[in-house]
């Protein structure tokens, strides 16, 4: 009997033993790396790229190649045969004898030999342990942790350039005009420099927020020009309207009523030389000129050329500012409507008041007041709080209903129609309707497309007749200055 | 076909451990209270190396030598070292003798170096030029004298003493001459029951005869019973890791050899300590060597074959205490586990 296969199993046992412990030695230290290096991974693909939580799931997959790495290493590590078999030939204190086994034949000293003791192992596995549970709770951390106190590493851009440009172009465009305060200007550039370089797609939402609210600001200060725009073109085309009619029929006035309006005109002048630069070098002189009746009618003529240049200027800033689109293109439309001049209208109504002892100022006013007070157009003299307009009285001399006999053809149908809805739409005018006829009337001669005619005002006249000019499209024409309120 | 070749049998080595125990019952029995001192020269006797005993004066050192020879059944010669000992003092010289024809010629008188126990005394008083005198003798086994070499008688041993306290008028042994010792073993005074056994049981303290002494042919099986002592593979190898761990550099060498170590121990060291292995576990009545074998004669052999330097004088460090730390450092069954997994009974690191 040799002593080569003496001890083997206590050798091997020894061996799995050592094995066991190396590997959940390195075991746990390789998973303590592996949470902590995927806890940072995961924090850094939170932060940098928004990772959410549930894809770093998949870090689970490296668990395995850590067994598998532990195992590799646990085997590598694992004492060679004869090294556990010297371990145990200290433990049992052999004197050589177990270790001489694998090497030599024992003879007699296999019985006589001391009796094997397997060491006991010790490991202090308080460090890894304590390791281990260390990256475990970073590990979870790194995933509990909310997304909105991880996304500070890196801020993703958010695209604002354009919108940027286009703020910053509308307010230079703003303060060129002086329609804003240099300091205004300048406060507002400066926000939009910080919402520019403070945009990030990680909160798009303030950025947006932010530059909308420039916005608001950018368009306010441009309703506020456009909106004192409207107010110095109206008191400009007022003006304009009295001097180009002063001087279109001066004759017609009295002299009483000519002084009258020009003081009126002098108010006019003062009126749109309060919110207009332009004007108010000479407008006081004009002013002056007219209250003291100085002004002939060229000069009258030069004034309201004057006050046309000025309405022309209004327009021209305000062209730019829908150019920079402060504006949409109605503002233009608003501003010519606004601007228009009636002068032959004005001229028409005072020549028609003249005479009547009604004092001029009031005729002026109300004239004005309906050309530009109130709504623009339309057979209600304006909306709705306009004032009831009397004066002067329409005659009822020729306004009785005049009886006509309606054919036959036309009572007939009226009796056989049914009424389908009462509307509050305009008629439909068809022009080549006609009644139908048959027996004894066919080929007689044809009568109106209504039962009863009506006799319109002569003031109404002018709104009847826009109403049925409409275009093609169904919309009113524009409006005329003259609203129905001839005489 | 081969036969694997096996260990000596329980029956072949109880012999000569029964002759090794009965050697040293008698020396105990002559020399009382030293009985480590006395298995450590029996090792270093059936090892066939030399022994180098360092005591103060008085404590049994040629006594110990005396009784030695006695039981061994050897020969004796002492030499009383002194400063104006030369070396034909001890190797022996020619001298001119006229011959019976009545020519004359040179006749090789033999010193007493030619036994098989030398007692070289108080061996530091003599200059080098005469301790060198040794070591052709220690190491060869011969004398070489005008050419002529003369073998010494087998076997041969050279036991030295020294005194440690007296400087004075002494001669450090070179290195070369002290890494022929393969032991060098301190003698300490007796304990008080010791003393008072010597002075009530020992007229003027002299030891009592023994009453037994080994024959040549037992002390040749005990030699032979040496060369078969089986030594394991992994048991050379700590030797070897051992010895190598002396020198300051070496892979498993500790903080205090790289710090205190000018010279390690020589590859005759690891023979040294493997063949005092082979003698204590014989003593411990086992064919093979174990690694305690090795920690208890590792000491003794590797003390003196170990230079510090100046900074171990000044730190108090001596060669004791770095063999020792060498011995607990060094796992020898060489596992290589990590450090948190230790096995019972090793050396802890």
């Amino acid at each position: 009997m040799t002593g080569r296969t003496n001890h083997e199993g206590a050798v091997s046992h020894l061996r799995v033993r050592l094995a066991c412990v190396l590997f959940l030695g390195y075991l746990l230290r390789l998973l303590a790396g592996w949470c902590f290096a995927w806890g940072l991974a995961a924090l850094v693909l939170r932060a940098v790229w928004g990772v959410s939580s549930w894809p770093l799931v998949w870090g689970l997959v490296g668990l395995a190649p850590a067994v598998a790495a532990a195992v590799v290493l646990a085997i590598r590590r694992t004492p060679s045969r004869a090294a556990a078999r010297a371990v145990l030939d200290r433990s049992s204190r052999g004197g050589g004898l177990v270790m001489a086994g694998a090497e030599v034949a024992l003879g007699a000293w296999e019985a006589q030999g001391p009796p094997l003791t397997e060491p006991s192992l010790a490991w202090r596995s308080r460090p890894v342990l304590v390791l281990t549970a260390a990256a475990a709770v970073f590990l979870a951390f790194s995933f509990a942790v909310p997304q909105r106190y991880v996304g500070v590493a890196v801020a993703r851009p958010l695209n604002t350039e354009d919108e940027v440009a286009g703020l910053r172009e509308q307010i230079e465009t703003l303060r060129r005009e002086e329609m804003l305060q240099e300091e205004d200007a300048r406060e507002l550039e400066q926000a939009l420099e910080k919402a520019a370089a403070e945009a990030t797609a990680d909160d798009p939402a303030k950025t947006w927020e932010a530059l909308d609210h420039l916005e608001d600001a950018v368009t306010d200060a441009a309703a506020d020009a456009a909106e004192q725009a409207y107010h110095q073109t109206e008191a400009l085309a007022k003006a304009e309207s009295l001097a180009q009619a002063l001087a279109a029929d001066a004759d017609a006035l009295d002299t009483t009523a000519t002084t009258a309006a020009m003081k009126k005109l002098a108010d006019l002048l003062d009126e749109a030389a309060k919110e207009n630069e332009l004007l108010q070098a000479s407008a006081g002189c004009d002013a002056a000129a007219c209250r003291s009746g100085g002004l002939g009618r060229e000069a009258i003529l030069e004034l309201a050329s004057r006050l046309g240049l000025s309405k022309e200027a209004i327009a021209s800033r305000l062209a730019r500012l829908v150019e920079a689109r402060l504006l949409d293109g109605e503002a233009l439309d608003l501003a010519e409507m606004l601007g228009q001049c009636n002068a032959q209208g004005l001229a028409e109504f005072l020549a028609a008041a003249a005479g009547q002892g009604v004092p001029i100022e009031g005729i002026i006013d109300e004239w004005l007041e309906a050309e530009y007070g109130y709504g623009f157009g339309g057979i209600d003299r304006g909306r709705g709080d306009a004032p009831m307009v009397r004066a002067p009285p329409a005659s009822p001399e020729g306004t009785d209903f005049l009886e006509q006999a309606l054919p036959p053809a036309t009572v007939a149908d009226l009796k056989q129609s049914r009424l389908l809805g009462v509307s509050a739409g305009a008629p439909t005018v068809e022009t080549d309707a006609e009644a139908g006829v048959s027996g004894a009337l066919e080929g007689a001669a044809r009568g109106g497309g209504s039962a009863y005619t009506h006799v319109v005002l002569p003031k109404h006249k002018a709104a009847v007749r826009r109403y049925f000019e409409r275009d093609a499209t169904g919309a009113p024409e524009a409006p005329a200055p003259s609203n129905g309120a001839s005489p | 076909m081969t036969e694997t070749p096996t260990v000596l049998q329980p029956e072949e080595l109880r012999p000569a451990t029964d002759l090794a125990t009965k050697t040293l019952e008698q020396l105990g029995r002559i020399l009382l209270g030293q009985t480590d001192l006395h298995r450590m020269v029996l090792v270093g006797i059936l090892s066939r190396g030399h022994i180098l005993l360092e005591g103060v004066p008085g404590v049994g050192k040629t006594a110990l030598v005396k009784a030695l020879g006695a039981i061994l059944n050897l020969p004796f010669g002492r030499v009383q070292f002194t400063p104006d000992l030369m070396p034909a003092d001890i190797v022996g010289t020619h001298i001119l003798q006229q011959t019976a024809a009545g020519e004359r010629e040179m006749v090789f008188r033999k010193g007493p170096v030619f036994t098989n126990i030398l007692l070289a005394d108080e061996i530091n008083r003599a200059s080098p030029k005469t301790q060198s005198a040794l070591l052709e003798a220690m190491q060869e086994g011969a004398v070489t004298l005008l050419g002529n070499t003369r073998p010494l008688p087998e076997p041969f041993f050279v036991l030295a003493s020294q005194n440690p306290i007296e400087l004075e008028g002494t001669y450090p042994l070179p290195e070369a001459q002290l890494d022929r010792f393969l032991l060098k073993l301190q003698v300490l005074g007796a304990e008080v029951e010791v003393l008072d056994e010597i002075i009530s049981t020992r007229r003027r303290g002299e030891p009592p005869e023994p009453t037994w002494s080994m024959s040549a042919d037992e002390l040749a099986s005990l030699f032979a019973v040496m060369d078969r002592m089986y030594l394991p593979h992994a048991v050379s190898r700590y030797v070897s890791r051992l010895v190598a761990a002396t020198h300051a550099g070496a892979a498993e060498a500790t903080d205090r050899v790289g710090a205190y170590v000018s010279y390690g121990a020589s590859p005759r060291a690891a023979i040294g300590i493997a063949e005092a292995a082979r003698a204590e576990a014989l003593l411990a009545g086992r064919p093979t060597v174990g690694f305690e074998d090795v920690r208890t004669v590792a000491p003794a052999v590797l003390n003196h074959r170990i230079i510090l330097n100046y900074k171990a004088r000044f730190d108090g460090v001596d060669t004791v205490a770095v063999t020792d730390e060498l011995l607990d450092s060094l796992d020898e069954a060489e596992l290589d586990l990590p450090r948190d997994v230790q096995v019972a009974g090793e050396a802890d690191e």
